[in-house]
């Protein structure tokens, strides 16, 4: 599957956590293979939030391309309160080995609140060129 | 003389003097004493007057005669059976037809060869079954999934935020 190797991009995925003052507190690392329209199923679970996002690749490696990041998440603070559920969808034009970074809860402005925020940091690369190194 | 009624046959070959003498005067006489009778023939008389042609060119009347006849016996005894009766169909039609059904024909045989071919095609491609193998493996009913600090506070602040991460932190600078 020749064809399909010179398709496939090397997803870098860099999980952090960052406090009111935009400190990294937490951080992960992950990286995977994909094909261009196979979206990467990427699960962040915690002791009160589930984000269940999808990060897709549409197009040529070779060139730019269109990357989508879509998915769920429910958040509860705690049993008065309920769950919170909301879905996503976003989209945004890419050129290869280009860093995008992607918040799913969006950006925690408010230092005072202790409140976390989730960044997941996006890099494709030609998976071609990958293997070869 | 009939005491019983004759079929509406008999009655009918009798209106239209087709009858022996002999059986001719008895269904006369017949006839003469039976409201039934009377009202079929009646009836013959009737439809004979509304099959009449007026003004027939010389040599017609007869055919337009027993074609009447025909058609008042078949309205008065009823459907007859269609077994073995024949068909005639104009020739240009029979060849119209006669064509369309060779052309579909050579349709069916054509789309059948194609899918045979197409199947072959198919049936031979190992690349096929390895690309589905691969789909298969590659399911993304599998997701990766990564446990978050216990005891971490998280709130939805904002939609989403996708960004290219260089404008991203030149406008935290």
């Amino acid at each position: 599957m020749d064809y399909l190797r010179d398709k496939s991009f090397t997803v870098r995925i860099a999980i952090r956590l960052l406090d009111g003052d935009e400190l990294i507190v937490w951080n992960v690392e992950h990286t995977e293979v994909t094909v261009a329209g196979r979206a990467l199923n990427v699960r962040l679970v915690g002791d009160d939030i589930v984000i269940d996002a999808f990060i897709a690749p549409f197009g040529s490696v070779e060139t730019n391309f269109m990357l989508v990041a879509y998915g769920q998440l429910w958040v509860t603070n705690g049993p008065e309160e309920g769950v919170r559920y909301e879905s996503f969808m976003k989209s945004l034009p890419v050129e290869s080995g280009e860093r995008v970074i992607f918040f799913p809860l969006g950006v925690a402005v408010d230092s005072e609140t202790n409140i976390f925020t989730i960044e997941l940091e996006i890099q494709l690369l030609p998976h071609s060129n990958e293997v070869r190194k | 003389m009939i005491w019983m009624c004759p079929d509406d046959a008999t009655l009918s070959a009798h209106y239209d003097e087709e009858l022996d003498a002999a059986t001719t005067a008895s269904v006369s006489a017949h006839v003469a004493g039976c409201d039934r009778c009377q009202g079929v023939v009646s009836s013959f008389a009737l439809l004979s007057g509304s099959l009449q042609v007026p003004s027939l060119p010389v040599g017609r009347s007869s055919v337009i005669e027993s074609k009447r006849h025909v058609a008042a016996r078949a309205i008065l005894l009823g459907p007859t059976t269609s077994w073995g009766r024949s068909l005639s169909v104009p020739l240009p039609i029979a060849a119209a037809a006669a064509a369309i059904i060779l052309i579909f024909a050579g349709l069916l045989l054509n789309i059948g060869r194609r899918s045979t071919t197409s199947a072959r095609v198919d049936s031979g491609g190992s690349v096929l079954d390895s690309i589905v193998q691969y789909l298969d493996a590659r399911t993304p009913a599998s997701p990766v999934v990564f446990n978050l600090p216990e005891s971490a506070t998280f709130r939805v602040v904002s939609e989403p935020v996708f960004v290219r991460a260089a404008e991203y932190r030149q406008e935290g600078e």
